[in-house]
């Protein structure tokens, strides 16, 4: 085996030299993602500009031993991205090229560092829609959204970005170039790979291309926001609409301490001293949307939302929601430690999951900030600690682990659209059986026998 | 700001990222160590004593605009700005401390910003150059291709030196009994060279509207030259003094210069630490108000005649994110007769001028410059207005690269234009 200063002279060889980082400077500025407390200084971090020198790297690392870890943006909550103890990063966000919108089949064919709203703003130029819309959208790449599967405000109605990818070609852990899927919209043929890739987490292959699909833009919208006193009635509400067969587009929901938060921020005039809140929106045809919009209000107005704010334009709409995604973000005004989770629950257990984390939160003497996409029943209960705290630190191991296990008590699962990575690693065996896991682990095992792509990652 | 206060605000950052995409640098090339959040984790590196203050530290921060786009864009409320000063005293004090202070630095911070007479006497210098004729032939006897490409831009980014300064012989304009308010104007470093012109509309606009002005004549820098670049004792003293010229005589406090503005309202925090100047500095910097947040605030006389001109407004990012001050100068100039008011794409993306960015770091600079100039050109606006020096130079110079060239003014000089019109009774522009 070489050492890893002539591994780094090798892949100049593949790549060129001023693309092979290996400063110290740039070194610590790849160490993290978007995951609080976890970090890792990699080896060297290249930037390939063909899928060639992606397989040459891949094929370098299999005969030297060394980890690769693609990233994108690095905006990822699971630690995904994090480099692991002697690695190789690939960064993949100069691969940004929309290569192509099919307006015929409702198809594009994407480079993977595509940012997720440079990609919405191109559909929606061409009348056409992409629904995944994650809280980082406007710097995230479609390349890390297909690795984690992520979700987004949408999700209720539209699913995640699994519901929307047609086909990868993707460079596997040795080395081979693999295209799968097309524009078809049935297809049967074989495994569904597609299933597999997607939320893989950078650990079965690294994505030079995606195909994803595209549905018409729906003709009309209208956003509301509906105030509450308590957490209860807001839950209520949510619980109420789905009962009544409706499917918002958003289904939104804020805690008191969220909102206050949020408004800090956004300075969008939400009342301070709300206890809760929901952010709706109905989106479709329009006889649809005022119909689904007038039993909406009607059911919030039945739970006694003291007031429901309807946006009267676009504009407004987007300053809403962008404020909504800043939720997470905004959160560590408070406190310099800001840990979110992703629990999510059937939808009918969700005012039971809501009061857990309040219960949580006392029993530990936390302060917790709790907001999410209620309408899929997937909560993000965040932790505002400071990590110089160990005391407090270790309530805080305390309470995750009992939320966790309270989750899945409630059938749920520890993460609807993160992923695992590293920060929920070892909640995954818990939830999983035993078969589920060594599937898992065989899948590995064939496509990456000497462990190197993203290794450590999901589960050791 | 403390160290430890320092250290506090760097753990604020949770690294979400949301900072990336409105930061130019990283526009420019994508790496993490030329983006807010790559440069808070090397700042903690440092202060972790992961890593020395190295070069490479050095390059990356010296890149960074402060244009603190960053600012607006953080949910965590991360104040980048302070980061970033702090960070650059750091580094100003290893430097100092290894004798490494660039001789050029030295000068311009420690000796040519102190003393206004000084700046003064270089402007005098520039202006003879300009007016005599000797720039006239030094560009066409293609002179300039003997020197390096980059000197030959830096000398057509020069703007011309504006010799009508307000009579300094008044110190008082508009003193009456009825006076609504007793404000100072800071003639600043730069506006004073360049365009003095603003000062003097600043003046006008103000005693116009029934306030007393004050506007003493021998007034230095207000210090954020060097404080913005590391340098902050100096501008400590250089605060000293301003806070001096303007404690106990004026009500409130009056800038035009965005890049001075933000700097001056953080004088509390620049002389916390001097109990002989702590309560002034707190009161100064709760009495500055940029010139357009003033009228915004307190009201101005509409003036009578109409100006049928297309009007854009491009955001000083000292104004916008450093002050967040984003829409009372779109407030003030939509009450001007006549005009109509056309929104500029990306308004808040900088224009590449950050202070001496255009001279130090002139090819980033003028990728940023050519994105704004496209911009311009989408809204077909026949003037531009801006409320900070550094802009003005720097858009001027755009006009010099593009084909479409509007007007580029101060917001006070084109209410004063419309007063001035109105007097003269004058209809057709």
């Amino acid at each position: 085996m070489l050492t890893m200063k002539n591994a780094i002279n090798e892949l100049k060889k593949i790549i060129a030299p001023e693309k092979v980082l290996t400063s110290r400077e740039d070194m610590l500025s790849y160490a993290y993602d978007g995951t609080p407390l976890l970090q890792q200084l990699p080896e060297a971090v290249v930037i390939p500009e063909t899928t060639e020198q992606i397989s040459a790297i891949l094929r370098l690392a299999n005969r030297e031993g060394f980890p690769v870890v693609p990233r994108g943006s690095g905006t990822g909550l699971s630690g995904g991205a994090i480099p692991v103890r002697g690695s190789v990063v690939i960064l993949m966000s100069d691969w940004n090229q929309i290569l192509e919108i099919d307006k015929a089949n409702l198809t594009a064919w994407v480079q993977p560092g595509v940012r997720t709203q440079d990609f919405q703003r191109a559909a929606q130029e061409q009348g056409l829609f992409y629904p995944p819309d994650p809280g980082s959208q406007a710097i995230c790449t479609i390349g890390g959204n297909v690795a984690e599967n992520a979700g987004g405000l949408r999700g209720l109605k539209y699913g995640v970005t699994r519901d929307y990818v047609m086909g990868v070609e993707m460079v596997l852990p040795d080395g081979t170039v693999m295209m799968n899927g097309g524009k078809n919209v049935k297809n049967v043929a074989g495994y569904n790979l597609r299933d597999l890739i997607v939320g893989s987490e950078g650990t079965l292959g690294i994505f030079t291309r995606v195909l994803l699909k595209l549905i018409p833009k729906p003709a009309a919208s209208k956003t509301m926001l509906a105030l509450f006193d308590s957490l209860e009635q807001a839950a209520q509400s949510v619980s109420d609409i789905i009962a009544a067969h409706i499917i918002p587009c958003t289904m939104e929901f804020l805690d008191a301490t969220t909102i206050r938060c949020v408004e800090d921020f956004a300075h969008i005039g939400l009342p301070t001293d709300a206890g809760a809140l929901l952010l709706l929106e109905s989106d479709g045809h329009p006889g649809q949307v005022a119909d689904e919009s007038a039993k909406m209000e009607e059911i919030l107005k039945r739970n006694k939302a003291t007031e429901i704010k309807v946006a009267r334009n676009d504009a407004e709409a987007d300053r809403l929601k962008t404020a909504r995604r800043a939720a997470f973000s905004a959160l560590a005004r408070i406190r310099p430690t800001t840990i979110l989770e992703d629990a999510t629950v059937p939808r009918s257990e969700l005012a039971r999951l809501v009061n857990t984390v309040t219960g949580l939160a006392a029993k530990y003497d936390l302060m917790v900030g709790n907001f999410g996409h209620a309408g899929d029943g997937n909560m993000h209960p965040t932790v505002l600690t400071d990590e110089r705290d160990k005391d407090e630190m270790e309530r805080v191991e305390l309470f995750f682990n009992e939320l966790y296990e309270e989750t899945l008590r409630l059938g749920g699962t520890i993460t609807g659209e993160h992923g695992v990575g590293l920060a929920k690693k070892k909640y995954l065996e818990k939830m999983m059986s035993r078969p589920e896991m060594q599937v898992m682990r065989s899948i590995k095992k064939a496509l990456d026998p000497n462990n190197i792509l993203n290794p450590g990652k999901i589960f050791s | 700001m403390s160290h430890s206060a320092y250290y506090d605000q760097l753990l604020n950052c949770m690294h979400c990222g949301l900072c990336l995409p409105v930061c130019p640098t990283f526009s420019i090339t994508g790496r993490e160590k030329d983006s807010p959040r790559g440069r808070i984790r090397l700042m903690k590196s440092v202060a972790d004593e992961q890593m020395d203050i190295s070069t490479g530290y050095m390059e990356a921060l010296d890149f960074c605009l402060d244009c603190q786009a960053c600012v607006s864009a953080c949910p965590a409320g991360v104040q980048y700005g302070d980061l970033l000063e702090h960070a650059r005293e750091e580094i100003y004090l290893h430097q100092q401390k290894e004798g490494r202070v660039h001789w050029f630095k030295k000068l311009t911070l420690g000796w040519l910003f102190t003393r206004q007479s000084r700046l003064r006497a270089l402007g005098m210098a520039m202006a003879i150059y300009q007016k005599s004729g000797l720039k006239f032939l030094v560009e066409k006897s293609g002179v300039l291709h003997l020197f390096p490409e980059k000197l030959r831009e830096w000398h057509r980014l020069m703007p011309d030196v504006d010799m009508k300064r307000p009579p300094v012989s008044v110190a008082s304009v508009g003193k009456k009994k009825k006076a609504k308010m007793r404000v100072g104007i800071v003639s600043g470093c730069v506006q004073d060279i360049f365009f003095s012109s603003v000062n003097r509309d600043t003046l006008e606009v103000l005693a116009g509207n029934g306030y007393e002005v004050y506007l003493p004549p021998d007034q230095n820098c207000c210090g954020s030259v060097a404080g913005h670049n590391g340098d902050t004792e100096t501008a400590r003293e250089l605060a000293r003094q301003l806070i001096d010229t303007f404690h106990g005589r004026v009500d409130q406090i009056i800038i035009n210069a965005a890049g001075c503005g933000s700097f001056m309202k953080k004088y509390d925090q620049l002389l916390a630490a001097d109990s002989a100047w702590a309560e002034k500095a707190r009161w100064f910097a709760q009495n500055t108000r940029d010139i357009m947040e003033f009228l915004d605030e307190n009201g101005f006389t509409p003036p009578e005649n109409a100006l049928d001109k297309k009007v854009t407004y491009h955001e000083p990012c000292h104004l916008s994110h450093a002050q967040q001050i984003k829409e009372a100068p779109r407030r003030v100039l939509k009450q001007l007769p006549g005009i109509s008011y056309v929104e500029l794409p990306e308004a808040g993306w900088c224009c590449g001028s950050a202070g001496v960015y255009n001279i130090t770091h002139f090819e980033d600079s003028m990728i940023l410059l050519d994105r704004k100039m496209k911009n311009l050109k989408k809204t077909e606006a026949d003037i531009v207005v801006t409320g900070n020096p550094g802009c003005m130079i720097q858009l001027a110079y755009g006009n010099k690269r593009s084909a479409f060239q509007p007007e580029v003014l101060h917001p006070v000089s084109l209410i004063n234009r419309l007063y001035k019109k109105s007097a003269e009774g004058n209809n057709d522009d």
